[in-house]
């Protein structure tokens, strides 16, 4: 799994986005200031960076310009949120910007996303017996090819990012149908029955009580 | 269709001005319709334009009306001269008349009742007279025996018993004349008539006429140059004050009138500048309000974004994560902490606030038993940082509102304890230097120069994540601040770093005296 660093010196927020991307199974270090990120990027490389920018000693900005980080992408983190600061992080390098407060689904998206620009080759998933080829929308279950609908594998792909989290049958309505889908609920339990059973799923998939779906891995 | 043709008359009467006085536009002019039946005309003039246009008015009107008034005199007094002079030769012909007749009469005896005779008589005098411009003529009981002059009104000759001439002027064509008419003596069937030409009168009067016309039209000329030079000049500084007053209308406040004068509008001038002073001013602590506003609550904002970002983040993760106890546990004291962050930012927001509204009462406290509660209070916050805490009091009483001053004392020593570390001694001292003053003392990190002008500003903090290990939201001076305001006291910092800070509260203001 890629190796995240977090530099962020509000230990309840830094805490909170490594507890966030645990759950997915990067491998997160914490810095909570400027200078001990200099530190942290010495000892060890990382795949990504998310950044805040106001940090002691040596706040963000800086640490952009001073091209600290030489090529590992910067997602930066902040309760600013205007337009002037925004542009500002994003022309000084930062690959993407997450203002506070967020939710861990946008936190994971967009580690993702980052991620999947940086490093493109896609790996294989596996859960038990099931193989997930993210790459070449294919599943295999001990070896067998399985048919899945373009949908399934969506919802599929949105469990597998999010894995480890609960997400509400709206949600996943809204990651795996779209914005503009106007589908009931009832949509997403047929969609996960199917899934289950033809992958085997049943206890990795876990029905949330009154909220929603979790893959469990 | 008459309210149509009475604006089409206003409109045509609006260009004929617009033309008079030059305006430059046509918005200068406009119609406001008010009623159906009555059309409204607004003209827009300037001030100047005023004046200059009755001035120029009331001139010609009583300067033409002072030269017509003696144009016409003098025409009326050499008319009466002309008169006068005619009925005088008339007098004289009509002597020479009689004599030729009464001659004649004595030769002949009838010759005033002859015909040949009498123009025999009057001939020779009509001729010589001709070349005067005089000319004569005879009746002879109504009938007309001879004349060379022109037309003669019938009402001229009837001459009454006790009449002795009949005068008369008429004008005949392009010619005036003059006629007087007598009866000549002891031949009273005989009217003799004499006229003249006094055409010369009335030429005279035409030629003043143009005289006066031309004149009056120099003068106009002249006047309306003089004046429009005048005016503009007496007027401008209207104008300036009009542009002016319009650029600080539209922000430019630092804008200001230059007239140089002694006279009202200088006067204008100057209060005006003065007006504008005290306008820029007030926009400028306005703007400095309502920036100061907009940090406050930018800062606001701010941190209440992080334990608000702890809130959610936690209590989503608790929800939806998949998690083991410690993190579940992990999760909890994070979200206590993030709400206890919130519940001492709106605590202390809220004493902000009611000390902003509040008016304090002073009573006389003793300063040894404030120092006791201070202590007590404080007592935990030293145990924990093993800190010493040392008072000195040297003045019995102060006065002031004591939960107030508690309050002021507990933030700062909070801050002491905050920027000292373990075993130092916080020194609080109560002592009278011509006013009383309250003295904290630490001999912690201190404050960097640049920083101190900077520590009164809600939510700054020096030392952001020391200050939050400890408790800190980043108010506690500014609540100092106001209970100093509200006491009339002077709060003075010195620092210096790696040294310690030493907090003083100058009770300068005669409340707090004692």
């Amino acid at each position: 799994m890629a190796k995240i660093l977090i530099i962020e010196d509000e230990k309840a927020i830094n805490d909170l986005i490594l507890m966030n991307l645990n759950l997915v199974g990067y491998e997160c270090r914490q810095a909570f200031d400027g200078k001990e990120a200099v530190a942290a990027l010495k000892d060890e490389k990382a795949d990504l960076v998310l950044l805040d920018i106001m940090i002691p000693y040596i706040d963000g900005f800086t640490l952009l310009e001073q091209n600290l980080f030489q090529g590992i992408p910067v997602i930066l983190v902040t309760a600013r949120d205007s337009m002037t600061d925004k542009v500002k992080g994003l022309k000084l390098g930062a690959d993407d910007y997450i203002v506070k407060p967020f939710e861990a689904v946008e936190l994971l998206a967009r580690v993702e996303a980052v991620l999947r620009r940086v490093k493109p080759a896609r790996k294989v998933f596996s859960i038990d017996d099931t193989l997930i080829y993210l790459g070449e929308h294919m599943v295999t279950v001990n070896g067998k090819q399985v048919e899945l609908t373009n949908r399934e594998f969506e919802l599929l792909e949105v469990l597998i990012n999010n894995r480890n989290l609960a997400l509400s049958r709206d949600k996943l309505l809204d990651l795996a149908w779209g914005h503009d889908y106007f589908g009931d609920a009832r949509t997403v339990d047929v969609h996960i029955t199917k899934l289950r059973k033809k992958l085997h799923l049943e206890n990795h998939i876990k029905t949330i009580y009154k909220f929603g779906y979790r893959l469990e891995v | 269709m008459n309210l149509k043709r009475k604006i089409r008359k206003e409109v045509l009467s609006h260009k004929c001005l617009q033309i008079m006085l030059g305006c430059r536009a046509k918005s200068d002019i406009w119609l406001v319709c008010r009623h159906r039946e009555r059309a409204v005309w607004r003209f827009s003039m300037k001030f100047w334009q005023k004046i200059f246009l009755s001035t120029l008015l009331i001139f010609i009107l009583i300067f033409d009306t002072g030269v017509l008034v003696l144009v016409s005199y003098s025409y009326n007094f050499s008319l009466q001269r002309e008169i006068d002079s005619g009925v005088r030769e008339q007098g004289v012909i009509l002597s020479s008349v009689y004599n030729s007749i009464s001659s004649a009469e004595k030769i002949f005896n009838g010759a005033s009742q002859n015909r040949e005779r009498l123009i025999a008589v009057i001939e020779p005098l009509a001729e010589y007279y001709i070349n005067q411009g005089v000319f004569l003529a005879i009746y002879c009981k109504d009938a007309l025996i001879y004349s060379n002059a022109p037309e003669i009104d019938q009402e001229l000759i009837s001459i009454g018993e006790n009449d002795v001439k009949n005068v008369a002027t008429r004008r005949i064509g392009d010619y005036k004349y003059l006629f007087a008419a007598s009866r000549v003596q002891e031949y009273p069937h005989l009217t003799f008539v004499y006229v003249r030409d006094i055409s010369q009168i009335d030429a005279y009067r035409t030629n003043i006429s143009r005289v006066f016309i031309a004149v009056n039209g120099v003068v106009c000329v002249v006047l309306g140059i003089t004046l429009y030079i005048l005016l503009k000049r007496l007027t401008s500084p209207i104008n300036k004050l009009n542009i002016t007053t319009s650029e600080i209308a539209n922000g430019a406040y630092d804008k200001r009138v230059n007239i140089k004068r002694k006279d009202e509008l200088g006067e204008l001038g100057e209060t005006f500048n003065a007006m504008a002073d005290s306008i820029e001013e007030n926009i400028r602590l306005l703007k400095k309000e309502a920036e100061d506003r907009q940090q406050l609550i930018d800062n606001l904002a701010h941190e209440m974004k992080t334990p608000l970002t702890a809130i959610l983040g936690y209590s989503e993760y608790l929800q939806k994560a998949m998690s083991n106890e410690e993190d579940r546990m992990k999760a909890a004291s994070h979200l206590h902490d993030a709400a206890d962050r919130l519940k001492l930012l709106s605590g202390k927001l809220l004493d902000l606030t009611y000390l902003r509204n509040e008016k304090i009462e002073c009573k006389e406290i003793k300063v040894e038993a404030l120092f006791l509660a201070l202590s007590n209070i404080m007592k935990p916050t030293f145990i924990e940082k093993k800190l010493k805490i040392d008072t000195i009091v040297k003045i019995e009483t102060i006065s002031g509102d004591e939960a107030l001053l508690l309050s002021l004392l507990i933030n700062l020593v909070e801050n002491a304890a905050r920027a000292s570390s373990e075993s130092d001694i916080i020194t609080i001292r109560a002592y009278k230097e011509n006013t009383p003053i309250i003295e904290i003392r630490d001999t912690g990190c201190g404050i960097k120069k640049e920083e101190i002008t900077k520590i009164m500003n809600p939510f700054y903090c020096v030392d952001k994540s020391r200050s939050r290990n400890f408790g800190g939201v980043g108010l506690g001076l500014s609540i100092v601040s106001q209970i100093a305001y509200l006491h009339g006291a002077e709060l003075k910092i010195d620092s210096e770093p790696n040294y310690g800070t030493n907090v003083k509260i100058i009770f300068n203001n005669s409340i707090a005296t004692k």
